[in-house]
């Protein structure tokens, strides 16, 4: 049982090795074929030729983290809610009282948020 | 489907969402007061619940949850102690002015966590109930986000809380893999139709599943969060800690070694020996030195989980129930302790066991309890502890670990020393001469400490009666 076990990982570290080798040999290939030409804008942060400014290194507001976390209320009710409503004749009644019980699973999420004052920017 | 199983996890679940939203749009003057006992109606009624639903043997969720005496008696301990720990709480989270329905939100979760623990069936539901009793308490533990000493703790406990939840599901994983099914019940049969030879998976799965498992409880040598913690967090989440959160690691362990790993008994019980030897020496040993109560006690429950953990090693039938009575006797004695010191903390603004001075004189009633409370953790009758000790050592002679039982009883009376410094600061050493001022909920929660404590030990009878009721 404990051979069998282990041998289903052989796929596992096959898939290892080979990732492994194939990286290393197109890494080899890229610095064999592609050209080189190294000129200082190519060295910049954006490509674009933007210069960046201030430190790399700043801190974000705590609030983005927050907003994030609003949005995956957002997003999680958009992605159900509009194939349900693409579909809402052939659902029928089933389908509306099941969103239902959806949104009142989601919105207390935001309503609390609403109310804690996450919503406003100070 | 049987829902009505899960009536009081449902009830619970229902009232911490109406904490949190009547906190939200009711803005009254008491709001510790009107959340905190909210949050206990909503307990009782929880505990009320078990009157109608079937009481043994049913299960829900295809077998993930089970409802048998075991999951009974741990479901309506983890009621009543979290009402306990809310009528605590109340006088004392007070002083937050802000985000106190988040407060009892989060206990309540705690002890959801705590009941789906005790029922649960099916590894899955094992980690999930474990999570769900971690994450609410790593929020609580650094719920004075002013304290930089509270976010310490919370900070500490949450790595190495992330780093064992990781650990026990790796050996979770492990289990699957050699026999492919998440079910306890189906897990033990297929073991014992494999005729029972322990491969290196097997024993890997083992001991990460106790490393997890003993971060929880607190056991050594994964005891480094527990003293810092303990110390840092608000004393209203320390009990919370100390005894729901512990008590529920315990039951998950129970759950999983007894239920799924019977067949492996000799091998899990051997790991589980050198755990509760470490910790009964260790915590009875670093505890001689601590000068603040909180820490004192966190190095106490350390020692008394080693005592349990001896139960654990034993694994006979006697020793399952004594380890039960051990639990309640546990309860009410380190409950009644964090509350003396919490109302001492709060009057005289320290922690520290010098803050205590005097205080058998200029408050009576807090230098007895706190001197009963001393005196059943030594395990001296007659008092609860004692009682406690006594069936787990006889279970754990007559089950062949005589070499623990004597180390226990070495390490017990070297926690004497400790724990009779704290009595000696409260009788011998003068103090301010101020008066304490008990308030009204915290008074009763110690008195029914202090009463439990001692009823244990005059009347055993009617509380092994409930633990063998539940093991059988």
């Amino acid at each position: 049982m404990v051979a069998d076990y282990f041998n289903n990982y052989i796929t596992l570290l096959a898939f290892i090795l080979t990732g492994m080798v194939f990286l290393s040999l197109v890494l080899f290939l890229c610095r064999l074929v592609a050209p080189r030409n190294p000129i200082p804008d190519k060295f910049t942060t954006y490509e674009c030729g933007m210069i960046p400014m201030g430190m790399y290194w700043s801190h974000f507001h705590v609030r983005y983290y927050i907003f994030a976390l609003l949005f995956v209320i957002f997003k999680i009710g958009t992605v159900f809610l509009y194939p349900w409503a693409v579909l809402f004749r052939s659902l029928g009644l089933f389908g509306f009282v099941a969103i239902i019980i959806f949104w009142a699973i989601l919105f207390p999420g935001l309503l609390y948020a609403w109310k804690k004052g996450v919503l406003k920017w100070v | 489907m049987n829902l009505n199983l899960l009536l009081p996890e449902i009830i619970v679940f229902s009232f911490s969402l109406m904490v949190l939203f009547v906190s939200l749009f009711w803005n009254n003057r008491k709001p510790s007061l009107t959340l905190g006992l909210m949050s206990i109606a909503g307990l009782l009624l929880a505990i009320g619940a078990f009157v109608v639903i079937p009481r043994v043997g049913a299960t829900a969720f295809g077998g993930m949850f089970v409802a048998d005496g075991f999951s009974l008696f741990f479901r309506v301990l983890f009621l009543n102690l979290a009402a306990m720990i809310v009528l605590l709480a109340i006088d004392f989270m007070r002083e937050f002015q802000r985000h106190l329905g988040e407060f009892y939100f989060l206990l309540l979760i705690v002890a959801l966590g705590a009941m789906l623990m005790s029922s649960a069936n099916d590894l899955i539901m094992i980690f999930l109930a474990l999570e769900l009793l971690s994450l609410p308490s790593y929020i609580l533990v650094g719920f004075a986000k002013r304290d930089p000493r509270s976010n310490e703790a919370a900070l500490k406990y949450f790595l190495l809380g992330v780093l064992a939840s990781a650990m026990l599901l790796y050996g979770m994983s492990l289990i699957f893999g050699l026999t492919g099914s998440t079910g306890l019940v189906d897990i033990a049969s297929k073991f014992e139709a494999s005729g029972g030879s322990a491969g290196p998976a097997l024993l890997v799965a083992i001991i990460m599943i106790i490393a997890g498992f003993g971060f929880k409880i607190a056991a050594v040598p994964f005891h480094f969060w527990s003293p810092d913690t303990y110390e840092g967090a608000p004393t209203s989440v320390t009990v919370l800690l100390a005894t729901l959160s512990m008590i529920g690691g315990f039951v998950g362990l129970y759950r999983l070694f007894f239920i799924a790993l019977p067949d492996y008994l000799d091998i899990w019980t051997k790991v589980i020996f050198i755990l509760a030897f470490l910790s009964m020496t260790m915590g009875s040993l670093i505890a001689m030195s601590q000068d603040n109560l909180k820490r004192l006690l966190a190095y106490s429950g350390i020692a008394h989980g080693g005592y349990i953990l001896i139960a654990f090693s034993v694994a006979t039938f006697d020793s399952q129930w004594s380890v039960l009575v051990y639990f309640l006797a546990y309860i009410f004695m380190t409950v009644g302790a964090f509350a003396v010191a919490m109302v001492v903390e709060r009057a005289r603004g320290s922690s520290e066991i010098s803050a205590l001075g005097g205080l058998g004189y200029s408050n009576p009633f807090l230098g007895v309890t706190m001197t009963i409370f001393m005196m059943s953790l030594v395990g001296l009758p007659p008092f609860a502890g004692f009682i406690g000790k006594l069936y787990v050592f006889k279970s754990a002679v007559e089950g062949g670990a005589l070499f623990l039982v004597l180390v226990a009883i070495v390490t017990s009376v070297i926690s004497l020393y400790f724990y009779l410094k704290v009595v000696r600061q409260i009788y011998f050493v003068k103090g301010d001469g101020e008066a304490v001022p008990t308030p009204n909920l915290s008074f009763a929660v110690i008195a029914l400490c202090a009463i439990y404590t001692i009823l244990i030990c005059l009347y055993p009878v009617f509380f092994t009666r409930i633990a063998l009721a539940a093991i059988s």
